[in-house]
């Protein structure tokens, strides 16, 4: 496909990068900051504005539904989005990520683990240990890093996220296999939405 | 010292501070009323000279300084469309939320406080109290604040997915039912409520995480809080808040908090200063399981880390007292109470 956009968050930037140039060398690849995700109206805005300077190329947005408006915006004639609820989902595939929610498991990725004191002491809010321990361990039951085999498992951050929160870690190996098929499959959506 | 003072006398003389030989206390006994009239609770949740009946037995039972409205959220998200389960001993939930969305919500219509039937029944309810009780034992009116009646509504995944993903929906959610809770918190007060008691879930950061409470739960909070004509009592919903009680004194008109037995009074205290009325803290929904001994060292316990703590109101916390909960216990920790001697 010609003139093919990649829109991705940025908490998946290495994984999406480890096969887009093989599958895909001549996209354009864009990436932009996962912390966006946890200003909804912000992440939306910056969404639409890389759209909007793209109007002539086919996009696909590598997110989940991470905004209220993310579904409009992919339902445009020359976008699409991966398939899946949120980045846990598009590496793990619904099944697996969805045995992980049901055991309550919060699932770190490697970005967001490398700037966890940014993401939960201030952009969350979480200034005291005690309240992120208490709003941590009252909605999950266990920490599970997600280990992408893209850089060493950040054993330091994993313990002092461990000492935050007073929960231990465990760390998952995973592929890229989910998230590269969801990729390839809204490039095969995309190609189908511009032949009708 | 004060003696021999009225119920209204006694909470009045909390708020002001002043010294008593024993603390103003009271229990969350909405449900247990049915039990000590043998009311089905289909009639108890739906007729208001039945609650009330249910309230006076409580009265003769233990004497409490403050009776309650209904603590029957559900009954608020009925009056928005969701369907409910009744239980013989155990106060109506939501079986069916009303819609499942914030979409369908910001397009569903709002009660009408003066037409629906369940908020009638609660306005009712003080009416029928008012005659029953009279003018001497305050009545704490129980309503759901604008940032919970979501969650009842819509579902509780819903509503934090929409606080989460969507907080500009959600404000226009809470907008909504800021105009509701704002017309039936001074419907609640005019009908003779001393004051609104808002059990809060949706302000915790158990729930929510800090940043989100701080830009969108609180301030929506002090504009529904600023438009209530009267005193608001903020209860923890179920969730320990002294870790967050310092933002919620951003809240306006309230009076009082009542903490959850995990809290400790002191730091609690520490907090409020000593302005604001400290209530609590018996764990209400475990006292049928819990032996006596241990509920009486327990009210030992508050009584003696409250002695000097003129604005201290006993009370159970969290949700109703349980329907097997013996009415001989709840005779005798009241009993307690009046026979502890403050100042003394």
């Amino acid at each position: 496909m010609i003139n093919l956009s990649f829109i991705a968050c940025s908490v998946l930037a290495r994984e999406v990068q480890s096969f887009l140039s093989l599958d895909y060398p001549h996209a354009e690849q864009l990436y932009l900051d996962s912390a966006l995700h946890i200003y909804p109206q912000k992440l939306s805005k910056t969404i639409a504005k890389a759209l909007a300077v793209r109007e002539n190329r086919n996009c696909v947005l590598v997110y989940g539904d991470c905004s209220a408006h993310i579904k409009a915006m992919s339902q445009r004639p020359n976008c699409e989005r991966t398939a899946a609820v949120n980045c846990g989902e598009l590496l793990l595939g619904k099944e697996l990520y969805r045995s992980y929610r049901n055991e309550k498991a919060f699932l770190f990725l490697p970005e967001w683990t490398q700037r966890w004191r940014q993401i939960f002491q201030q952009e969350l809010g979480f200034s005291k240990p005690s309240l992120a321990q208490e709003f941590m361990q009252e909605n999950q039951r266990s920490l599970v890093y997600l280990d992408t085999g893209l850089i060493p498992v950040p054993r330091q951050h994993l313990q002092e996220i461990s000492e935050f929160f007073n929960m231990r870690t465990k760390v998952v190996a995973v592929t890229n296999e989910h998230l590269r098929q969801s990729v390839q499959a809204a490039v095969q959506r995309l190609e189908s939405k511009n032949k009708r | 010292m004060m003696e021999n003072i009225s119920s209204s006398e006694r909470i009045g003389a909390a708020l002001a501070g002043k010294a008593q030989l024993r603390p103003p206390y009271t229990m969350v006994l909405s449900l247990y009323g049915a039990k000590l009239i043998d009311c089905p609770l289909t009639d108890y949740y739906r007729d208001p000279e039945c609650y009330a009946r249910g309230q006076k037995a409580v009265l003769s039972l233990c004497a409490p300084d403050i009776v309650f409205t209904p603590f029957a959220a559900a009954l608020e998200a009925e009056a928005f469309g969701s369907e409910l389960n009744f239980f013989a001993d155990y106060p109506p939930n939501v079986r069916k939320p009303a819609v499942r969305s914030a979409d369908e919500f910001l397009q569903a219509a709002v009660p009408d406080e003066k037409s629906d039937p369940n908020l009638g029944y609660l306005l009712e309810s003080v009416q029928c109290l008012v005659r029953n009780v009279g003018a001497d034992t305050p009545i704490g009116a129980i309503l759901t604040t604008p940032v919970d009646l979501p969650a009842m509504v819509m579902g509780i995944d819903m509503w934090i997915e929409t606080l989460v993903c969507a907080p500009e929906k959600a404000a226009a959610v809470i907008d909504k039912t800021t105009t509701y809770f704002v017309r039936m918190a001074n419907a609640l007060l005019a009908e003779g409520a001393a004051f609104i008691c808002l059990p809060t879930m949706f302000a915790n950061p158990r729930i929510l995480y800090p940043k989100l409470i701080d830009t969108l739960i609180i301030p929506a909070l002090i504009k529904a809080f600023s438009h209530v004509a009267g005193n608001i009592v903020f209860h923890h919903g179920g969730n320990p808040i002294v870790p967050y009680l310092e933002r919620y004194l951003l809240l306006p008109k309230v009076a009082g908090f009542v903490v959850d037995h995990r809290d400790s009074l002191d730091e609690a205290r520490t907090i409020l200063g000593d302005k604001h009325l400290l209530l609590g803290n018996l764990c209400g929904p475990t006292l049928a399981l819990t032996p006596a001994r241990q509920i009486f060292e327990q009210v030992d316990v508050i009584l003696e880390n409250r002695r000097d703590d003129p604005h201290f109101v006993f009370t159970t916390s969290a949700a109703d007292v349980p329907w097997d909960t013996p009415p001989e216990l709840l005779t005798a920790i009241a009993q307690q109470i009046c026979a502890s001697r403050w100042g003394a």
